[in-house]
Parts: C-alpha cells; sequence; structure tokens
C-alpha cells in the first residue's frame, strides 16, 4: 500500500515540480546562450529570471512539503486519506519519502541550473575530484573516501528526514487546539527549536564538563570527521525518531477533522 | 453477530458531551436511519466507527473488529464534506478507488457517472457542488461493502437529486449489507428505511423498527420524531 | 403505476394493497411474473426488505408464489384473483353502504341510487 500511496503522492506533487524544473532549465540554458552570444540585456534578465525561480523553486518546495501534509491529511481530503485501508505509518511515509525526494531533487536541478549558466561550466566529477584532492592533501587514504561519502551522505539525508518530521510534528500537534491551527503550528515550530537549541547547548556544555574537548582535539582529522559525521547522523536520527512518533500518535488518537 | 455493536460509547469534548454511553447493535441486510437534529452526535458516531475519532469511552466493533485497516476494508463511508482534491479528473478518483479498495466495482460506477452524465474527463476542481456529492455518492455506492455509513447523504441536493440518491442506495446495497443514514430530513428518506435509531444530545432516546411505530402508534416516523424533538 | 403511501399506517400494508389492486386488475395476470424485489423496490422508492414482506404476506394469502431461483409469479389460478377482487369490491361496498345508511338512506333508497348512478355513466 505505501507503493500507491506514493504513486499519487508522486502524482500530485510532479505537476506542480516537474513543469517548474523545466522552466529553470530551459531559463538556464537560454541564459548561456545569449551569455555565449554577449547579449547584454537578454543575458542579465536572463540571469536574473533564473536566480528568482532558483529562490521560487526553494521556496515552492518547502511550502508544497507542509501543504501535502496539511491538505491531504489534516484538511478535508483527510477524509478520504485517513479511511483508506492503509496504516497511519504507511500514510506519514508516503509523505515523507515523496517530500525528501523533491527537496533532493530541487537542489540536483538547481545546481544543474547552476552549471549549465556558469561559463566555465560546472560538473560533479570535478567537483568530486576537487574534494578527493583536498583529502588527499590533508592525509586521508583513498581507501576511506567511499566512506566519507557515506557518511556525508546518510548524515544529510537523515537530517532531511529529521527537518521534514519536524515541520510533520509542529502540524500534528496543531490537532491540539481547534482554532488558530496554522498560528499554532507555527508557535510549536518556534518552541521546538528554541528546545533543540538549548538541548544542543547543554550537550555542548556536557561535552566541555566531560573534557570532550580536549580528547576530540587529541584526534587525527580522520576521525574527527567520522566523529562528527556519527554524531550528527545519531542526533538527527534520534530527533526525527522522536518527532514521528509524535507524529504518528498525534494523527492516530488525536485526529479531529472539521 | 451484529455488523456493528457499540456499547458505553462516549465522546467528551471538555465537559461538552458529544455521544454518551450509546448502546446499539445493528444487524445485517437493514437500512438504519440515524436520526436526530443537528448537533446531536450523528456525525460524531459516524467518524467514530471510521477510525476519523477516538472515543472517550467505550467500545465499537465492526464485524467484530475495532476501528483499523480491517474494517476500512469493509466499510464504505460518505462523510459530510466534500473530500475530492482539486487535481485529479473524474477518471483518476475512480482509479484511485480501485487501486485501494478490493471491492470498489468500476463498471458500476462508469454506469452511474454516465446515468447523471458526468463526464469522466472533467476535471473535480470543475464540478459544481452538487455534482461533487454526487460522485462521492457513486464511489461510496460502487463499492461492494457490508456496511454503508452515510452522513447526510440527501442533505444538501435538490428534490430530483434526493429520488435518484435514494434509488441508488436502494440498487447498489446487496441484501447482505447494512446501511446507515443519518439525516434530520426524514420525510423524504422514511420509506427506505428498516429501522430507526433517534439520537438526542449525544444519547439514544428510541430504537425501533419503523414498521412498529406506525403499527403501534398509529403514526410516521417524521410525526413522531417532530413529537420526540419538539422544541 | 403511482406508488402513494400514507404516512400513519406500516408501508409493507400499503404495498401489499398496492401490489394486489396491480394483480386484480390485470397489471400483472395470473401466470405472470413478478419483476423483481429490487426492481420493484427501486420503482416505488422503498426498501428492498419491506418489499420482500409484502410478497410474503401475498405468498401467504396465496395470489404469488416463488418458483426458485427463476423468481415470483402471479398464481395460475384464476378463481383465487376473482375471489380476491370480489372481496376488495365487498370491502369498498361495504364502506359506502355504511356511510349512506349513517346518512339515513333506507336499503331501497340505496339500491335505486346505484342503479341510477350505474345507468347514467353509460
Amino acid at each position: 500500500m505505501l507503493g500507491k500511496l506514493m504513486k499519487y503522492e508522486f502524482k500530485a506533487t510532479g505537476r506542480v515540480f516537474l513543469p517548474m524544473f523545466g522552466a529553470l532549465l530551459i531559463v538556464a540554458a537560454f541564459s548561456r546562450l545569449f551569455v555565449s552570444l554577449s547579449f547584454k540585456v537578454p543575458s542579465a534578465i536572463g540571469i536574473i529570471v533564473s536566480v528568482i525561480m532558483i529562490i521560487g523553486i526553494f521556496v515552492m518546495t518547502f511550502l508544497l512539503t507542509i501543504q501535502r501534509f496539511n491538505k491531504n491529511l489534516l484538511g478535508s481530503e483527510g477524509y478520504l486519506m485517513f479511511t483508506l485501508p492503509v496504516s497511519t505509518d504507511s500514510l506519514i511515509f508516503s509523505k515523507l519519502l515523496t517530500a525528501a525526494v523533491w527537496n533532493i531533487a530541487s537542489v540536483i536541478i538547481v545546481f544543474t541550473a547552476i552549471s549549465i549558466m556558469a561559463m566555465t561550466g560546472f560538473s560533479f566529477r570535478e567537483m568530486a575530484e576537487a574534494i578527493q584532492r583536498l583529502l588527499r592533501s590533508t592525509d586521508i587514504t583513498d581507501l576511506n573516501f567511499a566512506l566519507y561519502v557515506i557518511e556525508v551522505t546518510v548524515s544529510v539525508l537523515v537530517s532531511l528526514l529529521a527537518g521534514i518530521l519536524t515541520l510533520y510534528a509542529c502540524m500534528a500537534l496543531s490537532l491540539l487546539v481547534n482554532k488558530h491551527r496554522g498560528l499554532f503550528a507555527f508557535g510549536a515550530f518556534v518552541v521546538i527549536n528554541i528546545l533543540l537549541q538549548t538541548a544542543g547547548s547543554i550537550l555542548l556544555v556536557a561535552g566541555g564538563v566531560m573534557n570532550f574537548e580536549n580528547i576530540f582535539l587529541k584526534m587525527q582529522l580522520e576521525q574527527q570527521i567520522h566523529m562528527v559525521a556519527i554524531l550528527m547522523i545519531v542526533l538527527n536520527f534520534v530527533i526525527a525518531g522522536i518527532f514521528y512518533v509524535v507524529t504518528k500518535l498525534m494523527l492516530k488518537y488525536k485526529l479531529n477533522l472539521d | 453477530m451484529a455488523i456493528l455493536q457499540c456499547s458505553g460509547l462516549s465522546k467528551l469534548y471538555g465537559s461538552k458531551k458529544a455521544l454518551f454511553n450509546v448502546n446499539l447493535n445493528l444487524e445485517h441486510g437493514r437500512i438504519i436511519g440515524l436520526l436526530g437534529p443537528n448537533g446531536s452526535g450523528k456525525s460524531t458516531f459516524l467518524k467514530i466507527c471510521n477510525g476519523l475519532l477516538t472515543p472517550s469511552e467505550g467500545t465499537v466493533l465492526i464485524n467484530g473488529m475495532m476501528p483499523g485497516i480491517r474494517t476500512k476494508e469493509i466499510v464504505s463511508y460518505l462523510p459530510e464534506q466534500t473530500y475530492l482534491n482539486d487535481w485529479m479528473k473524474v477518471s483518476d478518483i475512480l482509479g484511485f478507488f480501485k487501486d485501494f479498495y478490493a471491492d470498489f466495482n468500476i463498471g458500476k460506477a462508469g454506469d452511474m457517472l454516465h446515468s447523471l452524465n458526468i463526464n469522466p474527463n472533467d476535471r473535480l476542481k470543475t464540478l459544481s457542488k452538487g455534482t461533487k456529492e454526487k460522485v462521492q455518492l457513486i464511489l461510496v455506492m460502487a463499492r461492494e461493502a457490508k456496511l454503508y455509513l452515510l452522513d447526510e447523504p440527501i442533505g444538501g441536493v435538490d428534490p430530483a437529486a434526493r429520488d435518484y440518491i435514494l434509488n441508488t442506495i436502494i440498487k447498489n446495497y446487496n441484501q447482505e449489507a447494512t446501511v446507515v443514514i443519518s439525516t434530520h430530513l426524514i420525510a423524504d428518506i422514511e420509506r427506505v428505511l428498516d429501522d430507526v435509531v433517534f439520537l438526542r444530545n449525544g444519547e439514544v432516546v428510541l430504537t425501533s423498527t419503523v414498521d412498529d411505530i406506525r403499527e403501534n402508534k398509529g403514526v410516521s416516523v417524521d410525526a413522531l420524531f417532530r413529537e420526540v424533538f419538539k422544541c | 403505476m403511482n406508488w402513494n403511501f400514507q404516512s400513519d399506517r406500516p408501508i409493507y400494508v400499503q404495498l401489499k394493497e398496492q401490489i394486489k389492486l396491480m394483480i386484480i386488475s390485470g397489471t400483472y395476470p395470473a401466470g405472470a411474473k413478478l419483476p423483481t424485489v429490487r426492481d420493484l423496490a427501486s420503482e416505488a422508492s422503498v426498501n428492498p426488505n419491506t418489499l420482500q414482506k409484502a410478497l410474503i404476506e401475498l405468498e401467504r394469502e396465496g395470489l404469488v408464489y416463488t418458483q426458485r431461483t427463476i423468481g415470483r409469479f402471479v398464481t395460475e389460478d384464476e378463481n383465487m384473483i376473482t375471489d380476491a377482487k370480489k372481496e376488495l369490491a365487498y370491502e369498498q361496498i361495504e364502506h359506502i353502504l355504511k356511510k349512506l345508511l349513517e346518512m339515513g338512506y333506507t336499503r331501497e333508497e340505496i339500491l335505486a341510487l346505484v342503479e341510477s348512478k350505474v345507468r347514467e355513466m353509460k
């Protein structure tokens, strides 16, 4: 059932994202063409439009991440979604995974558009090679490179999921009130972020008390990177887990559709 | 075994009782009217049966099961609100139901659309409110479910559509299935009901067969309703 | 056929009467197959269970019988239909007679009135 839910989730969102992505790539391609033909005014306009579209894509990705959850589950469409013979887990995961895919796709498309526009050209391969060169210069062996890539990738993915789940949890918490749910969700977001910051500071202080800093500084750079990456993954995983449970419990026991 | 059993069912919002100590046994093969004025708890009751609300106390069992995935497979629910999204075509939402409900008869749904002159290629966004309600009823009645829970199916529509809706219900439910229709417009649906349940302020004040009311009290259900709920 | 229901009597009783009338008047002649419960119910806009109940009552009276898996039929016994027709006629006549007697007419006067009215109709 998760597969079917995701199919419809991609259909519902794809019709917004795909034209947007297509438009950005086309505008970027034209901008580059104008630049290489030295058409000053059109290339300036093209670049400005591209920049606006890039900002637009990030804003839209963020808004759709919120809107697909809020409208499709907590709005009147919830009457349809919550009476389907599917589990609450499947509903949350279908939204979460689809949103994550579009967030990643947005970043990739924006990078692609920028690389199209950039005069010198940009390639992921060159970037990878550059990173590799950088790492080599710091005594890090080739053998470990794959491990770093995996750690960084996992860390980015988990923090993305944690971020999306934070938004979901805030919206789900707004089920506790009957009026001004949007305002409540925003308030919850602010409070949760303050709490997370505070928790972070406490962890840092605790680390200081336990003389963690000295231990850390004595480590080799290689170990330090591993350390930070794994710490980030674990922390974000815990955050994601907590907000997933909050979201699920709210949807299961406090659902109250208008 | 009753298709729907509830015992001691209550739903409280603070000190307000949306439902209070409801005990009901609804049998297979009946058409049951859930009757009461606005705010008497009809929608709350149906939402609980569909797992859209958690009861404060008591239990609901559908075919012996608590509301969940298994009961959603056999319950066909028409909420009061329109839940159609704005990006699908009529044919897409039919496909959606086919994908999720094993008992959805897409051919039947197509026939009903045809007889109501609704074009499957129309976008849901462009349909009038009345047409949306008809599409939802078609989606719900084209399922071969064991229990149909219809919340105010004739509330907002004109008398001609009302007749069509009642006929659709009569024609499409199989005789093993149970249909619960909540409404405050009793005169219009009285002739299709087997049993009635009167709700007032969240409490059941009467359960009876329609024949009993007419035979023993010599009045229509509508007349009895007006008497019971006299202001 | 126009289906009308009074609000103070059970619907199945009224359905029974109206189907009986259709049999007597020849809408469904002796031996004819009746429409399915579902079709009849949808025509009269009533609950199929209620219609079923009316038909079972008619079966009990012998006017209708069920042939397993094929459907329901009007009895082939013409006498039974004639009897039912007569019975219904008597019911109506008794109803009128009662009223006329209440109005103070004598039996002879009633007979004369009926005779002249029937003549007039021709």
